[in-house]
Formats: structure tokens, C-alpha cells, sequence
């Protein structure tokens, strides 16, 4: 676990003790020293920590990418349990399972990841499909076992919108969809704090690889009016950051196997396993949620050598 | 044996026993260039084709299985390529290079690895 994670931590627990009395004990804070230090800490009292998992694919079997498949989300459950403060949620951002083209089978992966990730110490999880979960059945065993595909929820002053960009195998959100979406925003100012979780990228990151939304330039059309818009998203298994206006766009690792650079090599195929080097380039993120800047501190965390 | 299922036999045995990318120069045809290729679970068949700059190119698309995509960012061409008659796309190449190609409709655990290239010559 890195460092620089801990010390946050650190001071987050302190935050956290000091949410437990609310505003009385931000009220003795000031009434102990009221400086401005004090006037900040207790403003990050509302602040909040969640963690990205991504791109899990159980049921996947390859030796030379992975020969600890079966191992390494279990392996990730473990870190995330073992965090000194726990987050307020998880976010799954897709390919919960590995494609397959039988149908009872992948109800049975589902079924597998569904028990696994109840070995979770946080029993607030947000899941969405990404195109293996997904594609071969527009969704149906997905909804079956986890509910809706897009949807949205707040939490702590932050509105949180799902996107399923997978559900339609041509990697559309479609117009229903949007319209949805649309309507979902319109709820809101345009200055409060706005996160969306999608699979795949929103904006055109490699179209040579398929690595876009086909209609992803939409969706960011309706978001631009907001002022404070993240998007965490998996798919291209590795940490990318990008922006398009000021809108921020997050790729987390997968926990499955790496994907190389895009446009690294010709072909977007598994970078193999390294026996040297167990699980490199997986891995998970935690997010701390700064609501009042609407800003987000990122933390990657690399899955530990066994 | 019918037709449909000769072609996929026939696609079969080519492809396992392939090494390399299998490319096929499009026909001159008088002012066009004809190409077919054959999209399954999770190849194209040729995987690589040529075609000659500034002449019209007719592609016939055609499925062995299910539907799949046909995208071609570099070329601004895509299609889905559905089950029953072949999909035709026409197309004038204006510049030489090799663009890549790639199924672009989900279509299984392959699904990754169904790709291939356009060459465009002078």
C-alpha cells in the first residue's frame, strides 16, 4: 500500500472521529481555537473516501496472462478489507465476469462473483456491466443478479449517475438512455458536484481498438453544462487520465491482466503474465471526495506480490 | 453439403492452418476494385486486403456465423455485417497507408482479437 494513501488516511480518520459528534464537536473545535485551520478541518468533516474496482472478469482462464485468476480478486478483497478507515461505497465499473456465449454459465459466474464480493467488510457496492457481462444478452442476467444497468444515487452532496454503454453490443448508451440522462441532470444546478461510472471511455481514446462510446460524444454534450463532472471508467485495463473541456476522465487498472498502451502494438491483446514481477499492472483505486471543491484525490493502489 | 456450410469449412481449414496474415488484392472489375471478405467468430477471412488509391472499391461483407461488426476508423467506414445476403460497401480510397479494421459489435470471448487491415497503394 502506498505512503502517501496512509498518511491520507490518517488525517481521514481523525475527520471521520469528528463526524461521529457532527456539529457539536466541529462547534467545541471552534469553540477550543477557532483559527482557520480549524475552520477548514471541520468543512472536510463531510468529505468522504470510495474505491474503484474494475474489470474482475471471473471465470476468465489463461495461464500466461493470469495463472492466478481465481486468486486475484479475492487477493483484492483482502486489501480493500484491510484499510485502516473502510470507504463509504465500492464502485465496480464493469466486466464483473468474463464473456461466455452459454448462458447458464454465465449466471453461474455471476452467481460466484456475487458471493465473492460478499466477503466485502462494506456492504454498499454499485455495480454495472461492462460488454462481457453484458453484449451477448443486451443485460438480462445482469439485471437477474445485480438490478438496473444505469441509474443514479447521491451521496454527501454529490450526485452519482451509473452509464451502461455495454448493454448494446454496438457500445451505444442510445437515445432512451440519454434522454434519462437528460432528464436526470436537469434536476440539478449547474454548479453541484456531478461523478459518473461508465465501462467503457466516453470519449473517442483509440477507435482503432474500439475504445470509445459510439455515441459517447453525446453524452458528453449533455454533461458540459455542469461545471464539476468526473468520470471513473475501466475497459482499457490500465490508469488513464484525460479531459475533454473540463471535464475529467479516470481509467482504472483491471484486476484481471493489463492491456498495453493505446496505439502501443498492433493488436490490443493481454500483456503476459511476468514471474518476476506477480500481478503487475493490476491493481485498485480509492478515491477521497473533496464535496466542497469538488475535487477528488486519487490513489492507485498495485496489487501486492503474493 | 450446402454452400454456406462449404464456405465455412472451407474457412475453417484455412484458418487453422494459417501462420500469417492471409491478404488478398482486390479484382479490377473497369473503373472498380472488387473484395470480398468473410467475417466469424473471431476473424475475417482475408484478414488483410489491398486496394489501390482513387479507385472505387465495392467490399462485400458477409457473415459465417453471426453479426458482426466492420470498422475502419482510419477510413471513416464502419457496417454491421448481418446473417444473409452479403453487406456491400463502396468506398474510394484517398490516401495510401494501412489502416487497421476490427469488429466493433461484441461478439464473445475473441471478440478482442477480431481484427485486420486495409492497405491502400499507390
Amino acid at each position: 500500500m502506498d505512503q502517501s494513501f496512509n498518511r491520507r488516511i490518517d488525517r481521514r480518520q481523525f475527520a471521520r472521529l469528528a463526524g461521529l459528534g457532527g456539529v457539536v464537536f466541529a462547534s467545541g473545535l471552534f469553540h477550543l481555537a477557532g483559527d482557520a485551520a480549524n475552520r477548514a478541518f471541520a468543512a472536510e468533516a463531510g468529505d468522504f473516501m470510495f474505491v474503484q474496482l474494475s474489470d474482475t472478469h471471473w471465470g476468465f482462464s489463461g495461464d500466461k496472462v493470469n495463472p492466478e485468476a481465481k486468486n486475484t480478486l479475492k487477493k483484492a478483497i483482502v486489501e480493500v478489507n484491510s484499510l485502516p478507515m473502510q470507504p463509504d461505497f465500492i464502485v465496480f465499473t464493469g466486466d464483473l465476469t468474463h464473456s461466455t456465449e452459454d448462458a447458464q454459465e454465465r449466471r453461474k459466474r455471476m452467481g460466484e462473483f456475487r458471493d465473492i464480493v460478499k466477503e466485502l467488510k462494506v456492504k454498499t457496492l454499485h455495480l454495472m456491466p461492462g460488454e462481457n457481462d453484458a453484449s451477448l444478452d443486451n443485460g438480462a442476467a445482469f439485471k437477474e443478479f445485480f438490478g438496473d444497468t444505469h441509474y443514479a444515487f447521491d451521496h454527501k452532496g454529490i450526485h452519482f449517475i451509473v452509464l451502461d454503454n455495454v448493454s448494446d453490443p454496438h457500445a451505444a448508451v442510445g437515445d432512451a438512455q440519454l434522454a434519462w440522462l437528460k432528464q436526470d441532470l436537469a434536476k440539478f444546478s449547474k454548479t453541484h458536484p456531478i461523478v459518473v461510472f461508465t465501462h467503457r471511455p466516453l470519449f473517442d481514446l483509440y477507435p482503432d481498438w474500439d475504445w470509445a462510446t459510439r455515441d459517447g460524444a453525446a453524452v458528453i454534450d449533455a454533461l458540459m453544462p455542469y461545471a464539476h463532472v468526473t468520470v471513473f471508467y475501466g475497459h482499457i485495463h490500465q490508469e488513464h487520465h484525460h479531459m475533454t473541456g473540463h471535464i475529467a476522465h479516470h481509467a482504472a487498472e483491471s484486476l484481471i491482466f493489463p492491456l498495453p498502451a493505446p496505439g502501443s502494438q498492433p493488436k490490443r491483446a493481454p500483456i503476459p503474465w511476468d514471474a518476476a514481477a506477480p500481478f503487475k499492472g493490476m491493481g485498485w483505486r480509492s478515491v477521497d471526495a473533496e464535496v466542497k471543491k469538488a475535487d477528488y484525490k486519487l490513489d492507485q493502489h498495485p496489487l501486492e506480490k503474493a | 453439403m450446402t454452400r454456406g456450410m462449404f464456405r465455412a469449412a472451407l474457412a475453417a481449414l484455412v484458418l487453422a492452418t494459417r501462420s500469417a496474415a492471409i491478404v488478398v488484392a482486390a479484382e479490377s472489375h473497369g473503373e472498380e476494385q472488387h473484395v470480398s471478405m468473410l467475417a466469424m467468430k473471431f476473424d475475417y477471412l482475408p484478414d488483410t486486403i489491398t486496394v489501390k488509391k482513387g479507385k472505387p472499391v465495392v467490399l462485400e461483407l458477409s457473415t459465417l456465423d453471426r453479426i458482426h461488426g466492420f470498422d475502419v476508423p482510419g477510413l471513416g467506414l464502419r457496417t454491421d455485417i448481418p446473417p444473409g445476403p452479403p453487406t456491400i460497401l463502396r468506398f474510394t480510397p484517398k490516401k495510401a497507408g494501412t489502416y487497421n479494421l476490427h469488429c466493433d459489435n461484441f461478439c464473445g470471448d475473441g471478440h478482442e482479437g477480431m481484427t485486420g487491415q486495409i492497405i491502400v497503394t499507390d
